[in-house]
C-alpha cells in the first residue's frame, strides 16, 4: 500500500469525493487554504460564528489529531494495521481509490468515534496532503 | 423500533377537511372554481379575452352558485387545502435524539426528504452518529392534544450519510424508510423575498426533553449572506424567536409545501458568551438565521 500511494497525486484523492463534497471542497481550497487546513476546518467548527447554534450539546472538539494520528499509524507502517493494509493493497486495483478512503475511514471511525461521513472528506483530504509533500516527508514530519 | 410508515391523504381525507370548514358540495364547487380562476386569470394576462368571462359566469350559474359564494367557498378550500398539507407535513418532522442508556437525550429537530434520508443541522451531532435516532412525535396530527407526560417516545436509529460543516448541514439516514406521502420539495431562498409568509416546524425547548412538536408562522426579514470562515453562505433572517431545539426545523413557505431554509439558531452578537439559567441572554432576540434550503438539495 506504502508504494502504491507514492504513484497517486492530490487530485486522485479529491475526486474519490461526491460532487457535493468535491464542490464544497473546492471551494476552500480555492480561497487559498491548503488541503491540510481544509481537513482541520471541516473538523474545527460547524456554520457561521454569526450563529448561536440551538440545540446539541454545544460545539465538538476538534478532533484532527487523532484522526491524522490514526492515519499515520496506517499508512505510516504501524504493525497494527498489517491486515488493514494488506486489504486495502488488494482493493486498489478492483476497486479503485473511493474504496479505500472508505476503508480507512471506517478503520478511523471505529477508534476515534467520529462519523464516517464526517471523516470520508477529511480522509480524502489528508490523502491529498500526503500526496503533496510526499509519503516519506509526511510520516517523518508527523512521527 | 418506532412506526416507520406514513400515510398519505386520501379522497376522503379531504372530504372530511372540506366539510370541516363549512364547504359545501366540494366536488362540484372545485370543477367550477378552476372555471373560474382560470377566466380570471386569462383575463388578466389577456384582456382582449374578456367576453370570455360572462360564459364562465354563466358555467358557475349553471351549476347553482352564485361568483360571491363561489369566491368565499374558493377561499375556504384553499385554507382547507392549506390546513390538510401541513396536517401531512408535520408528520414527517421528528427529534433527533441520542439513545442511552438511562434514556433518549434530544437534541433538536430534523425532516424527511423522501426514502431513509432525514435534514438536519450539523452542529446537533458534535460529528459522532454513535446511538444516534430519530424520535416520532408524540401525536400523529399536529393539531392533537400532545401529552407532555408521557415520556415513552419510538424511534428509529439513524447515521450520518452526508455532513457539510460549512452550511451546517447534515444527512441522515435512518435504518427504515419512510414510505406513503409525497416529500416536501426543496427549493432555496432564491425563492423568497423580505416579507414572503412562512412557518416552520419543530421541537422548541427539546433539550431540557419537551417533545412538542410546534408550528410557528413569521414571516422573512431580510436575506443575508453569512461568513463561514473564508465562504459566504445564503441564510434568512426570520421575524421570530426560536428556542434551543428548533435547530433543524424546515421553514416552508406559507401554502406550499416547498422548504426553503432550515433554521440553525439566533444571530449572535461578536463578543464572549454568558448563560445565565441556561439562557445565553444575548441569543433572546428574534432574529433568528435559517440557512437556504439549496445547500440540502446539492447533498442528495
Amino acid at each position: 500500500m506504502l508504494d502504491l500511494i507514492n504513484t497517486t497525486n492530490s487530485e486522485d484523492w479529491l475526486s474519490t469525493l461526491d460532487t457535493s463534497d468535491q464542490n464544497r471542497v473546492r471551494e476552500l481550497l480555492a480561497t487559498g487554504l491548503t488541503t491540510d487546513e481544509a481537513a482541520d476546518f471541516w473538523l474545527d467548527r460547524t456554520g457561521s460564528n454569526n450563529t448561536f447554534g440551538f440545540g446539541g450539546t454545544g460545539q465538538p472538539s476538534n478532533y484532527k489529531a487523532a484522526v491524522e494520528a490514526e492515519l499515520r499509524k496506517l499508512i505510516c507502517g504501524d504493525p497494527g494495521y498489517l491486515d488493514l493494509r494488506n486489504k486495502i493493497s488488494q482493493q486498489w486495483d478492483t476497486n479503485g481509490k473511493t474504496l479505500v478512503v472508505s476503508t480507512i475511514a471506517i478503520a478511523v471511525s471505529s477508534v476515534t468515534g467520529v462519523a464516517v461521513g464526517v471523516l470520508t472528506t477529511v480522509i480524502a483530504l489528508l490523502l491529498a496532503t500526503v500526496c503533496r509533500v510526499g509519503l516519506n516527508a509526511w510520516c517523518a514530519v508527523k512521527a | 423500533m418506532g412506526r416507520s410508515e406514513l400515510t398519505a391523504p386520501g379522497q376522503g381525507d379531504f372530504e372530511q377537511s372540506a366539510n370541516k370548514y363549512g364547504i359545501r358540495e366540494p366536488l362540484n364547487l372545485v370543477n367550477a372554481a378552476y372555471l373560474w380562476l382560470i377566466g380570471r386569470f386569462v383575463y388578466a394576462v389577456w384582456p382582449e379575452t374578456r367576453h370570455l368571462m360572462p360564459k364562465a359566469r354563466q358555467a358557475c350559474l349553471r351549476r347553482g352558485l352564485s361568483i360571491d359564494l363561489l369566491r368565499q367557498n374558493l377561499q375556504l378550500l384553499m385554507q382547507s387545502r392549506r390546513h390538510l398539507m401541513t396536517e401531512v407535513t408535520a408528520q414527517t418532522v421528528m427529534a433527533v435524539a441520542r439513545n442511552n442508556p438511562e434514556g433518549a437525550t434530544l437534541l433538536g429537530t430534523a425532516f424527511w426528504l423522501g426514502g431513509g434520508k432525514f435534514a438536519t443541522a450539523a452542529h446537533l451531532l458534535s460529528q459522532t452518529d454513535s446511538n444516534l435516532v430519530l424520535v416520532v412525535a408524540n401525536a400523529a396530527n399536529i393539531s392533537d392534544y400532545q401529552d407532555t407526560t408521557n415520556s415513552h417516545v419510538n424511534f428509529i436509529t439513524a447515521r450520518i450519510f452526508k455532513y457539510d460543516p460549512i452550511a451546517d448541514v447534515a444527512i441522515l439516514e435512518a435504518a427504515n424508510p419512510l414510505t406513503g406521502t409525497t416529500p416536501p420539495l426543496l427549493v432555496g431562498t432564491d425563492e423568497v423575498g423580505s416579507g414572503t409568509d412562512v412557518f416552520s416546524l419543530g421541537y422548541p425547548h427539546c433539550g431540557d426533553g419537551r417533545l412538542v412538536l410546534t408550528l410557528q408562522s413569521t414571516a422573512v426579514g431580510a436575506r443575508v449572506l453569512l461568513p463561514v470562515g473564508p465562504l459566504k453562505m445564503k441564510n434568512l433572517v426570520l421575524n421570530i424567536l426560536t428556542r434551543p431545539g428548533q435547530s433543524g426545523s424546515p421553514v416552508f413557505i406559507r401554502g406550499t409545501n416547498k422548504i426553503c431554509a432550515m433554521i440553525l439558531g439566533a444571530y449572535a452578537p461578536p463578543g464572549g458568551r454568558i448563560k445565565i439559567g441556561g439562557v445565553d441572554p444575548a441569543a433572546l432576540h428574534q432574529t433568528t438565521h435559517a440557512v437556504s434550503a439549496e445547500y440540502i438539495k446539492a447533498m442528495l
